[in-house]
């Protein structure tokens, strides 16, 4: 082609613009093609779509459902003294939701965030949400594996629900997941049938900048990252037997299998942030595994990490400049720590023999407590059984009733403090049925002390030393914390049809530090007397459990 | 219409660059028969893709592109690809272990990337293939071996199993890499997994207690630990049965907490058991170590020659009453050429032959 435009040029321009246009068109018209066959620009009409880059023609427009491509590290620094992080400071944007209902077929509930300074910033993030939600809703079906032989390729959707949430919001970060379902119907030789698809997208925003942040940034050492997300997640996938067919004894359906080793996850790996962890995502971008018509998550703890992550460090360092336009004090809470990881738990049930009603102790609490909390958990659970034992059950019984007692126990860490709640569930079971209001079987409970074993539901924090925190000790000295307290409650009481209250009547609280509030019980308000209290409605400028 | 263009495109080659137009008229029309025949190859596999008429296989079923045949193990099979497109290629199922053999297979024989050939292939696992195959919903499926179950249903539906041995798997055993030990014999296996031998010292390693892993109950490694490992009888004729695991608790859904066996974990007195399969090349295999059994370490090679003690495979399984010719037997031909086992070893399995 070259060496005849070389000897003929100058003689035949309309030779080479035809060339040009032909050439263009050939290109656009397989890309259209391999792009598009039945739907918009945006969508992935082939199964390959979606894991190739096109280099053919640059296109305006990338397709947001592509996988981020790998990430450049070069530009991060390593951060060498990344400190733990127990608390959160959440970062002052609304998020303005709305949503679309089409009873049917669709329901859809979107957002955007206001609240940024540089509105560029602002609207390129809302530019890239929309852009994503659009690219959702018109997508085709997405190339998980088998897909065709349960929906034949090309069938559109009949409902669409999408529902987009911001699980991490904090230290200028802003996690975005976008969960999506659609439903096919068809017809195939056994009638009429219906096919359900799942997808999970995700974004994560620096809200200083717009840009979105890949996996490895969120460590203080972005290079050796993945190393140490791909060791956690190999543990975490031989504990959970990842390389057998679910079926056996245990197996547990949600976790996502592999269908070859495990060799490593990649720096571009799909991922949100939760106040707990980090969650990764498994789909039809990671073959390695089989998660059905679905996507499968893995949460991977903060605390794995500790020393290792740098979030507030790198993207939250106080030198920067507010990018909000709200100016006043950031409201915080805790990381939330998991107890639900069983790797850091230690747990157990009891049953009891000896008892002429059935009873059972559950407990869970991380490991290495200190001592003192330690020493409280012996206590406690002892306590418990004693508990067990002294219970008689009523001579009153009509028959088919059964007296039954249940006792959980459980520890959360809290940035430095300990919270333990403690239930104790006594009821009159009828024909082995737990009734909806907890009738007690047993006469002696009200004997008991008014902490433990009276109250169905008992919590309290304390401190490492094993010193248990007042909730005074938990405001600022200049702050009347019962007027605070009153005036929260009574915000609340409204909302719930609740009387509204005066501080006198707020004397002897139980009450425990959770993640995001406190958990309160107010015994002189008898039924009214529980009501949690987020650290945000308090101000947590009002607060001491976040000073260093 | 192309043969058209290309007689043009003959005659016109002895025109000199002088006469202009009509040499014009020549590359159009050559530029055109490119963009038709790019339009045509390149645009085409993804119209086939889409499901719509494929241009390569049509109704044909898959045919084998020569007749070269090779024999092997007794029986003949094709060293030539045969071509399918996805309404052509069997309906095919399997397990999960077996799903990237499946899919490079179906990739290789539609001429199509793996992933473009994913969205093809579905594995329903073990058990439920072969019930699919049995029921006539599947052709042909990649699994391990039939069980009794498997076999009852087949017995009782009237159908009959061909199952082909197409890759080899062993079963192994596996240690930290800093253990000295560098095998077992099966029965020192035997006697740790019955508690007779507790501490590595015995079997001339470390002062060290053995913290032998077992699999969760029936899932697929533990049922091939029994089947390989514990057979026969202990010398006061009882059947041999492993002791009772170390346990643990792990999450269940909805944050529940459940016993369960204990997995893997890998301390320096740790002994567990795999798949060679999964555990070569996998995430931190350098901080393991695959143990010799009977002095034959676990190899591609020694799995292949079945020299290693503790060597199964996964199968191919059609229909016994499938025809001589049918594309599930046309794709399982394949699989045992020569191309076919590079084909399965570069997709991570061991070669059957």
């Amino acid at each position: 082609m070259f060496g005849l435009n070389r000897t003929y040029q100058g003689n035949n321009r309309h030779l080479t613009i035809m060339l040009l246009i032909t050439f263009l068109l050939l290109v656009s018209g397989c890309t259209q093609n391999a792009n598009t066959p039945e739907t918009p620009s945006d969508d992935p009409p082939s199964p390959s779509a979606e894991s190739e880059t096109q280099t053919a023609v640059p296109t305006a427009k990338i397709d947001p459902l592509k996988p981020a491509p790998p990430p450049d590290l070069t530009h991060l620094i390593t951060i060498l003294n990344p400190s733990n992080f127990d608390t959160l400071y959440l970062n002052p944007i609304s998020l303005s939701t709305s949503q679309q209902d089409v009873p049917g077929a669709l329901w859809q509930s979107t957002f955007k965030i206001e609240g940024l300074k540089d509105e560029s910033i602002q609207d390129a993030i809302n530019n890239d949400l929309n852009s994503l939600y659009e690219a959702m809703e018109k997508a085709d079906l997405p190339p998980y594996r088998g897909i065709y032989q349960r929906i034949p390729p090309g069938t559109p959707h009949t409902m669409f629900t999408l529902n987009a949430s911001a699980p991490f919001n904090f230290e200028n970060l802003l996690s975005v997941a976008i969960y999506s379902d659609k439903t096919y119907t068809f017809n195939d030789p056994t009638g009429e049938r219906s096919e359900y698809i799942g997808r999970l997208e995700t974004r994560n925003y620096d809200l200083r900048t717009g840009d979105k942040i890949p996996l490895p940034a969120l460590f203080a050492n972005p290079e050796t990252a993945m190393h140490r997300i791909n060791d956690e997640v190999a543990k975490m996938l031989s504990s959970q037997n990842s390389d057998e067919e679910p079926g056996f004894e245990n197996g547990l359906y949600w976790v996502p299998r592999l269908t070859t080793p495990f060799k490593g996850l990649e720096a571009n790996q799909k991922y949100y942030l939760q106040t707990n962890g980090i969650v990764l995502v498994f789909d039809h971008q990671t073959p390695d595994f089989d998660t059905g018509f679905y996507p499968a998550q893995i949460t991977l703890p903060f605390n794995l990490f500790e020393g290792e992550i740098a979030i507030r460090q790198r993207f939250a360092d106080g030198s920067e400049t507010n990018p909000y336009l709200n100016t006043g004090a950031r409201d915080q809470q805790f990381v939330q720590s998991d107890t639900f990881f069983s790797q850091q738990l230690i747990a157990g049930e009891e049953t009891f023999e000896n008892t002429d009603f059935r009873a059972f102790l559950h407990y869970r609490y991380p490991k290495d407590l200190p001592p003192a909390i330690q020493a409280l958990v012996v206590t406690t659970l002892e306590e418990s059984r004693l508990f067990v034992k002294s219970l008689k059950a009523d001579e009153n019984l009509a028959p088919g009733e059964e007296p039954y007692c249940e006792i959980a126990l459980d520890i959360t860490e809290v940035g430095p403090f300990y919270t333990l709640r403690h239930s104790v569930y006594t009821y009159k079971l009828t024909d082995g049925v737990r009734p909806a209001t907890g009738l007690s079987a047993f006469t002696i409970r009200e004997d008991q002390p008014l902490d433990l074993m009276r109250n169905p539901a008992y919590f309290a924090s304390y401190d490492a030393d094993g010193h248990r925190i007042s909730l005074e000790s938990c405001f600022d000295a200049n702050v009347d914390y019962k007027a605070l307290i009153a005036a929260v409650y009574n915000k609340q009481a409204l909302l719930y049809g609740y009387p509204s209250v005066d501080k006198s009547q707020l004397e002897n609280v139980i009450f425990s530090i959770g993640h995001t509030g406190f958990e309160c019980f107010f015994p002189d308000l008898g039924d009214y007397g529980y009501m949690g209290m987020e650290y945000k409605d308090l101000g947590s400028e009002n607060l001491t459990i976040f000073n260093e | 219409m192309p043969e058209e263009i290309t007689k043009k495109e003959t005659t016109n080659s002895n025109r000199t660059g002088k006469e202009s137009k009509p040499l014009r008229r020549v590359v159009t029309i050559l530029v055109m028969f490119l963009v038709i025949l790019m339009f045509g190859a390149g645009c085409g596999r993804e119209t086939e893709n889409g499901g719509t008429q494929a241009d390569n296989g049509g109704d044909s079923g898959g045919q084998t592109q020569s007749g070269e045949e090779k024999d092997s193990g007794g029986q003949t099979y094709s060293d030539d690809a045969p071509s399918f497109t996805p309404e052509t290629y069997p309906r095919v199922d399997g397990s999960t272990v077996t799903i990237p053999l499946s899919e490079a297979l179906a990739a290789r024989l539609m001429d199509m990337t793996p992933e473009e050939a994913r969205p093809y292939i579905l594995h329903n696992k073990t058990h439920q293939a072969y019930v699919n195959l049995i029921e006539k919903k599947a052709d042909l499926i990649f699994v391990t071996s039939p069980s009794e179950e498997e076999l009852a249903l087949a017995a009782s539906s009237g159908v009959e199993l061909e199952v082909i041995r197409v890759v080899s798997e062993a079963f192994v055993f596996l240690v930290n890499a800093d253990n000295p030990i560098a095998g077992l014999t099966p029965a020192d296996l035997q006697n740790i997994y019955t508690g007779k031998i507790t501490n590595w010292s015995e079997v001339g390693g470390k002062d060290l207690d053995i913290i032998p892993y077992q699999r969760p109950v029936n899932s697929g490694s533990q049922t091939g630990f029994l089947e390989m490992v514990m057979t026969g009888l202990t010398p006061d004729g009882t059947e041999l049965k492993p002791m009772d695991p170390p346990m643990e608790q792990i999450v269940a859904e909805m944050g529940q907490l459940i016993n369960a066996v204990a997995s893997f974990e890998n301390g320096e007195g740790a002994l567990g058991y795999s798949y060679f399969y999964f555990v070569m090349d996998m995430w931190g295999d350098e901080n393991i170590k695959l143990l010799e059994v009977d002095g034959i370490a676990p190899t591609p090679e020694s799995i292949t020659a079945g020299t290693y003690p503790f060597t199964t495979a996964y199968y191919a399984v059609v229909r016994r009453d499938e025809p001589e010719n049918s594309p599930a037997r046309q794709v399982v031909s394949w699989l045992l050429s020569d191309g076919g086992q590079t084909l399965a070893e570069e997709t991570g399995y061991v070669r059957v032959k």
